[in-house]
């Protein structure tokens, strides 16, 4: 009887990882976006954060919103997978289980808007667009203080600094396609 | 100025409704079984490491047995002696039980809940029970049985001092290790054990 809801216990545990992962994948998606340049390393980034948050999972207390937690160790692998990167150091696990993606069904103005957001933001500087980042995923000043470890006052000094050197890039976008 | 704020505003709102369109309808479709394997290297690790029940075992076995069952029928058919015919007789046991073993394993094996990690601890766990039985009880006392009968044969074929120097010792070293073994197979299963438990504990205390 016992290890029945031992089973069951350990399976609905798994269930609720697969959740909390499926539940968020379009976030953790759109922060491997912001860190890598191809698709290859952008799986690769997924991948090497579900692997983190498995890992992660059991130290996590309840004390943070689980989107709070989620983000710090995503962003946490994010930055050091950007620097990895850089000196070409292979992802620890490589297994494939993740299968093929399938384009966004965006018209191509909006994939055109997208792809020029997505330049603007690699093109900050990486604290700016962590900050960023956190930002257009409509977290408070609160939780990017908590996530990065800035004060709320310096975060949002940032953004406001960030936000006009976003629209900035933006717009001299537009103006150079126009 | 407040016009430029307000024009910023908007902006901002729309960047940030462009960002969260950037990754929907995107799939990303996770093999979960895979992934929760991948998981811990560990257990992914942990079914190559043994080959009982494997399908390259299941063929080995296979391939002794039908070697084994010729020579029975070459001993006799050429009649080769009493011995002799025992000793092929004995391995064509050994072969075909070590056969039916694997490939018993093999099916049971194949047949666990793969999206469960507990039945995948589990049915590994049990595999390398049998794998260490195997190892430390059935097969030393089923090489001392078939060394005594070798031993028989070459007492009626060749000398006293072939029987001492090597059929009789095989034999006893064999008993040997069946008895220093037989009760190993706890003790060398525990640490495994507690390896594993403690990957489920980590599962369980989330």
């Amino acid at each position: 009887m016992t290890q029945t809801t031992d089973t069951k216990s350990t399976t609905a545990r798994e269930a609720e990882f697969v959740r909390l992962l499926n539940n968020n994948k379009a976030r953790v998606m759109r922060l491997c976006k912001a860190y890598t340049t191809s698709r290859e390393d952008r799986e690769d980034l997924f991948q090497e954060i579900a692997v983190q948050l498995w890992k992660a999972l059991p130290t996590y207390r309840g004390e943070a919103q689980i989107s709070t937690w989620l983000y710090r160790i995503a962003l946490n692998v994010a930055l050091r997978f950007s620097y990895d990167t850089k000196r070409r150091k292979p992802v620890s696990e490589r297994i494939s289980w993740i299968e093929e993606t399938t384009p966004h069904p965006h018209d191509d103005a909006t994939r055109e808007r997208i792809e020029q957001l997505q330049r603007c933001i690699a093109a900050l500087p990486e604290v700016d667009r962590s900050v960023m980042v956190l930002y257009l995923e409509e977290c408070s000043y609160k939780e990017i203080s908590e996530i990065t470890g800035l004060t709320e006052t310096n975060v949002g000094v940032k953004i406001s600094r960030i936000k006009d050197k976003l629209l900035g890039c933006m717009r001299k976008d537009d103006g150079g396609a126009a | 100025m407040q016009n430029s704020d307000a024009l910023g505003g908007k902006e901002i709102q729309d960047l940030q409704q462009l960002w969260q369109e950037s990754a929907k309808n995107e799939s990303i479709n996770i093999k979960e079984q895979t992934m929760i394997k991948s998981m811990n290297p560990q257990l992914s690790n942990f079914e190559v490491e043994f080959g009982t029940g494997k399908k390259r075992t299941v063929l080995a076995y296979g391939l002794l047995t039908c070697i084994w069952a010729f020579d029975l029928i070459q001993d006799i058919r050429q009649n080769e002696g009493i011995y002799e015919i025992i000793f092929h007789a004995v391995a064509l046991l050994f072969g075909a039980s070590m056969l039916f073993f694997h490939f018993w394993v093999h099916r049971n094996t194949s047949h666990y809940d793969e999206s469960s990690m507990q039945s995948y601890v589990e049915m590994n766990l049990w595999r390398t029970e049998q794998q260490l039985r195997l190892e430390h009880r059935v097969f030393p006392i089923a090489m001392a049985i078939l060394f005594a009968f070798l031993t028989l044969d070459i007492t009626a074929d060749f000398s006293l001092w072939h029987t001492f120097l090597f059929g009789m010792m095989m034999t006893i070293i064999f008993i040997g290790i069946y008895a220093y073994r037989k009760g190993r197979v706890g003790d060398l299963l525990k640490p495994l054990r507690d390896k594993l438990q403690s990957a489920l504990q980590q599962l369980n205390e989330h």
